[in-house]
């Protein structure tokens, strides 16, 4: 129950609405009030306020309450509606109450107003409660006729004995039949079966009334109307209780949408099956069930393969974009219906574009029974729509890129129009532009302005086409070349109306064509450049060329390149040059040419084939440097180093090195020829070098390169080693470091000699020499022995005579003198054989080191020519000078000494009062000098160069076997000495000596 | 007066030498061995005799058996009291100055005189 009354409240008078309130309050309803003045809010309130009932005034100033009576009727509105009204006449309240009002209060009676408003409340409560009952009963009625019109489902019974039948209105309807005029009988319901479907429904009757089954048939029909109808029929045969059958009751049913619906279905099935888009059905796990043909021929799989897996699963692939993969996904998630275009795979593997168009279906009760999706093979849409979209972006670009602005210049009226672009490539604010023909020239170069004043007048007058590049200045003072060109648009009498035309910016073009005159000319200055046609012929060379080739220009042009061919390379090697630039592949390499005046010259090649639209070459560019100096440098060093291996072959001597930064050994041929092995037959390194070494000699060397290691010092090793033919062998080796700036080794090279030959030839002159030194001795022996056997029997005659001498009284002349004739010739053989033992001795011994004491070696000799026979006495005055040691053969000075001072004491002139001999040596650190001067006979100046001579003897006097000077100068030859001769006849000699000093200076 | 002993195997060199030292008159005995050997023998005779050794020694170098040189080496050997009075000179017919040189190695070695002796040595020796 409503706790309050909703009251509409037609009135426009306050004080009234006022008035109707407070009586509603007195009479103890719970209400609220909406009070309208007018009928558009009357309207709106019965929709928004929805009343339960109104009190009106009778006379409003729009409307009055006959018309609010209407408008409720119109729209339905069934509630109590009581009118409240300060006077009225009798008629007008008829009027008003058969209009449907349900009461009327006048003014001065308000109070009855509540009671009033209860009253129609009431009444209007109890009419609804019935009109709810009837409602129900007649839709009940409408519904049953409903479902059966819904159900298109009529019922018939025929009375078995007269055969009529009486149809329901449903099977009326179905047969389009009219219910009140058709007596329908077996015969007319015949008469409406199709005549194809007549048997079989006669057949089926007639069948089952002998059957207690309910009989089932489902034929066609013709309406009144002319329709075909397809209808289920189903009846049973009643019985009466003596089994006889009396009726037949049945059902008919319209199932015709049904059987469209069905062969729609068929239809539709067969166009799945056969269409040629690809058709997949699932169930709601999207498991497939089913797919077409197509789908087969489009993916490849077939269709046990397939069913019962989800397409995406076998479909998908590597390019398949994981975006729509998830888009899929959340569809199917949501069970929405989606199209998608994708890439799939087919079973080999090969991608396709497919637009997977997918729908859930559902059964009746909403449950999601699968998905039926239509996929379309769009690979060449797609191939399409990418290459459009290709070319329209390529389109983009192009036009955005390319700065081409347009403008357009109104002459008689000097109105001249920009485009955006223009503003751009001018650098000028659109605010800042005049619009005016010198707003452009103002623009432009001071040096250029001029001449295109004068292009853009010539172009007016017609004379030219505008054509121009010319140079602007921007606002920052930064020059931009542009390139402009115009047309003149003119009236009927050639007088010019407008000039429009185009400018492109060019400064990079500009500045690239700058760059390329650059390159152009340096490469021109720097390189000996030719250009050949592709036949070789020449078109161009430069200054370079010309010098180095010592052609001219007018020369070299249009002849054949080969004019410089040397003939120094093999044809395959040019063969190779031209088929690489044909092929339109550079070729770099070297060549060796012939200048016109025979000079050969080596260049750096590098051609360039410049290729046509084709991809042919049309021209060579080849550009040269001249390379002949280094080329003459490597010839020389390759010339030395075959003269090195040369050398190295015929002197035995490999090198070797280790880098001492990779350690990696290098060996040179030799080294392996020495060692009788294959070039390269063994790896280079330490270790194999060790392990051809006699093992005897390992232990040496490798504590020789071990050393050698830890010291970085220069250093070298003899060893031997076996040759091929397994006999020793002697090798040497010597090895030297090398440095880095930071004193770091880095490399250890060195020489490798095969010593064999010197070693043997050494070790035989070892043995000769050893031999002769043995013969040597023995010779010496011999000689000593010989002298001593012949000199004593010589001094025991000497003492002999010498005691007969003695003995013989003074007076015996004559014997005295044969006794003293006898010592002379024995003196001069004793003297003979000493000096020919000198002799024999000084050309045979070595020189035997040692210090020499000057003053006791004159002291001896003194002491042994004191005894001297027959020789007077004669003054003797030594001087010795001997500073630090003097090294020489002291038996070879001695017999200097001795007969330099014999000759002085024997040729003494026995004439003269005071015969003297000075001796004087200086003896110094390089040379000892030794002179005897004495003031005897002299020597005559012819004699003198001839005193050194074997057996010369100079004077008559002599009683020497002139072999004293002799050995004086053989000997000092074998001591590398000099002796200088100073003699005047009569007056004296003085022999100089100069002996060097053999002391070897530390 | 002196004891002189003559070592040389040469008869005829033993003569003149006898004679010269002889007529010099400085020997009140003069021994004349023949050979290194006999010398030694002789001086080592007088050794266990306890008698002095001769003041002045003439001695030959080439001599069979024992040279003068070995002969040196040998008279080293006596103690340095029976020696220290005893002079040797070296006489021979060699001049080789390798002969001179290798006598004058030994301290007790005071000339070197060449052959045929002659009375001025024995005066210069006094």
């Amino acid at each position: 129950m409503k706790t309050k009354l909703k009251i509409l409240h037609l009135e426009d008078t306050p004080a009234d609405a006022e008035l109707v309130e407070r009586e509603l309050k007195k009479g103890n309803i719970q209400f609220e009030t909406l009070v309208v003045g007018t009928k558009t809010a009357f309207e709106k309130a019965l929709q928004e306020f929805v009343p339960d009932i109104i009190i009106a005034d009778h006379s409003l100033p729009s409307f009055n309450s006959l018309d609010a009576i209407r408008i409720m009727k119109q729209k339905g509105i069934k509630i109590p509606i009581i009118l409240v009204t300060a006077t009225v006449s009798d008629e007008y309240a008829v009027e008003v109450m058969k209009a449907g009002a349900d009461d009327y209060i006048l003014k001065d009676r308000l109070h009855r107003l509540p009671q009033a408003v209860l009253n129609s409340m009431e009444k209007y409560s109890l009419e609804s409660a019935k009109e709810a009952v009837i409602d129900e009963l007649i839709s009940s009625q409408l519904h049953l006729k409903e479902a059966q019109g819904i159900a298109k489902l009529g019922s018939w019974e025929t009375d078995l004995q007269t055969f009529n039948i009486v149809w329901s209105e449903e099977t009326h309807h179905i047969f389009e039949t009219d219910l009140k005029i058709l007596q329908v009988t077996h015969e007319v319901f015949l008469s409406f079966v199709h005549p194809d479907d007549r048997h079989k429904v006669n057949t089926a009757f007639e069948n089952s009334l002998t059957s207690p089954l309910e009989t089932s048939v489902e034929h066609r029909i013709i309406s009144t109307n002319g329709t075909l109808k397809h209808v289920l029929e189903n009846w049973k045969i009643v019985q009466d209780d003596k089994g006889h059958s009396v009726r037949a009751v049945g059902t008919c049913q319209d199932i015709t949408e049904r059987k469209h619906a069905e062969e729609e279905i068929t239809k539709l099935s067969l166009v799945a099956r056969k269409t040629s888009n690809a058709v997949v059905i699932t169930d709601a796990e999207e498991k497939i069930q089913w797919v077409n043909d197509a789908f087969i021929f489009m993916t490849g799989f077939e269709l046990n393969e397939i069913i019962g897996k989800r397409p995406g699963s076998f479909l998908q692939g590597p390019e398949t974009d994981p975006e729509h993969v998830r888009y899929m996904r959340r569809k199917i998630r949501n069970r929405e219906a989606f199209n998608c275009d994708t890439i799939n795979y087919t079973k080999t593997g090969n991608k396709y574009w497919t637009r997977i168009q997918c729908q859930p279906e559902f059964d009746s009760t909403g449950e999601l029974t699968g998905f039926f999706s239509i996929q379309t093979d769009i690979t060449k849409d797609k191939e399409a729509e990418q290459a459009i979209y290709r070319l329209s972006e390529r389109l983009t670009l192009a036009t955005t890129s390319v700065k081409m602005g347009i403008w357009d210049w109104d002459v008689v009226n000097n109105k001249l129009i920009w485009d955006k672009t223009m503003y751009g490539i001018f650098g000028v604010a659109e605010d800042k532009f005049s619009g005016a023909y010198e707003a452009w020239a103002a623009t432009v170069h001071p040096e250029d302005i001029d001449e295109e004043n004068e292009k853009v007048q010539s172009a007016l007058r017609g004379d030219t086409k505008f054509d121009s590049e010319f140079r602007i200045v921007w606002p920052d003072s930064s020059i931009r070349y542009i390139k402009g060109d115009a047309i003149v648009v003119r009236d009927d009498t050639g007088k010019p109306l407008r000039m429009i035309g185009t400018n492109l910016d060019i400064t990079e073009l500009k500045k690239a064509e700058r760059e390329i005159t650059d390159y152009k000319y340096a490469l021109n200055k720097s390189s000996i450049l030719a250009i050949t046609d592709q036949k070789g012929i020449i078109k161009y060379v430069n200054k370079n060329f010309c010098d180095i080739s010592k052609y001219s220009a007018r020369e070299l042009v249009g002849q054949d390149h080969r004019i410089i061919n040397s003939g120094y390379h093999p044809k395959s090697y040019l063969k190779n040059l031209w088929v690489t630039i044909a092929n339109g592949i550079i070729w770099k390499g070297e060549l060796k040419n012939k200048a016109k005046d025979g000079t050969i010259y080596w260049v750096d090649t590098t051609i360039v084939p410049f290729l046509d639209e084709k991809g042919k070459p049309y021209q060579y560019m080849a550009i040269r440097s001249d390379i002949t100096e280094r080329k003459k440098a490597e010839e020389n060093l390759r010339e030395s180093e075959i003269r090195l291996k040369e050398a190295q072959a015929i002197s035995h001597t490999a090198n070797w090195e280790i880098d001492l930064i990779t350690n990696l050994s290098s060996w040179s041929d030799e080294f392996y020829r020495i060692f009788g092995l294959e070039k390269g037959a063994i790896q280079p390194s330490l270790d194999a070098f060790y392990n051809l070494i006699l093992p005897s000699d390992r232990p040496v060397a490798r504590k020789g390169i071990r050393e050698a290691f830890e010291t970085f010092k220069d250093s070298n090793l003899n060893f031997s080693f076996k040759s091929k033919d397994g006999s020793l062998n002697y090798a040497y080796t010597e090895w030297r470091f090398e440095f880095d700036k930071d004193k770091k080794p880095v490399r250890l090279y060195g020489i490798l000699q095969d010593t064999t030959e010197r070693k043997i030839a050494e070790e035989k002159l070892e043995q000769q020499n050893i031999e002769l030194k043995k013969t040597n001795a023995e010779l010496d022996r011999f000689v000593y022995s010989t002298s001593h056997d012949l000199r004593a029997p010589l001094t025991s005659l000497q003492g002999l005579i010498n005691i007969m001498d003695d003995s013989l009284p003074e007076a015996e002349h004559g014997q005295k003198e044969l006794v003293g004739m006898m010592k002379q010739s024995i003196t001069k053989l004793d003297s003979f054989i000493e000096d020919i033992i000198s002799y024999s001795r000084n050309s045979r011994t070595e020189i035997e080191k040692e210090a020499i004491n000057f003053e006791a070696l004159i002291n001896e000799s003194l002491q042994t020519l004191k005894y001297m026979e027959g020789e007077p006495a004669c003054e003797i005055k030594m001087e010795v000078v001997q500073m630090g040691k003097f090294i020489s053969d002291n038996r070879r000075i001695s017999i200097i000494i001795n007969n330099l001072i014999g000759n002085a004491i024997k040729y003494q002139d026995k004439t003269k009062p005071n015969p003297y001999v000075t001796i004087s040596v200086q003896s110094e650190e390089s040379k000892a000098i030794i002179t005897v001067e004495d003031n005897g006979i002299g020597i005559a100046d012819d004699k003198q160069e001839r005193i050194f001579e074997m057996f010369y003897r100079a004077t008559k006097l002599s009683t020497g076997s002139g072999l004293g000077m002799y050995i004086v100068n053989e000997t000092l030859e074998k001591l590398n000495g000099i002796i200088a001769t100073k003699s005047k006849l009569d007056s004296g000699t003085t022999f100089t000596v100069s002996i060097p000093n053999l002391i070897e200076i530390k | 007066m002196k004891h002189v002993l003559l070592i040389d195997d040469n008869a005829v060199d033993n003569f003149i030498n006898k004679l010269i030292v002889k007529e010099s008159k400085i020997a009140d005995s003069i021994t004349v061995m023949n050979s290194g050997v006999d010398a030694l023998e002789f001086l080592n005779n007088l050794i266990s005799k306890g008698e002095p050794f001769p003041e002045l020694i003439f001695l030959d170098i080439r001599m069979p058996e024992m040279d003068g040189f070995e002969f040196l080496e040998q008279f080293a050997k006596f103690p340095e009291d029976v020696k220290d009075k005893c002079s040797i000179n070296m006489l021979s017919s060699s001049n080789d100055p390798s002969d001179i040189k290798r006598a004058g190695e030994y301290p007790y070695v005071k000339n070197f005189f060449n052959k045929p002796m002659k009375a001025e040595m024995i005066s210069e020796i006094k």
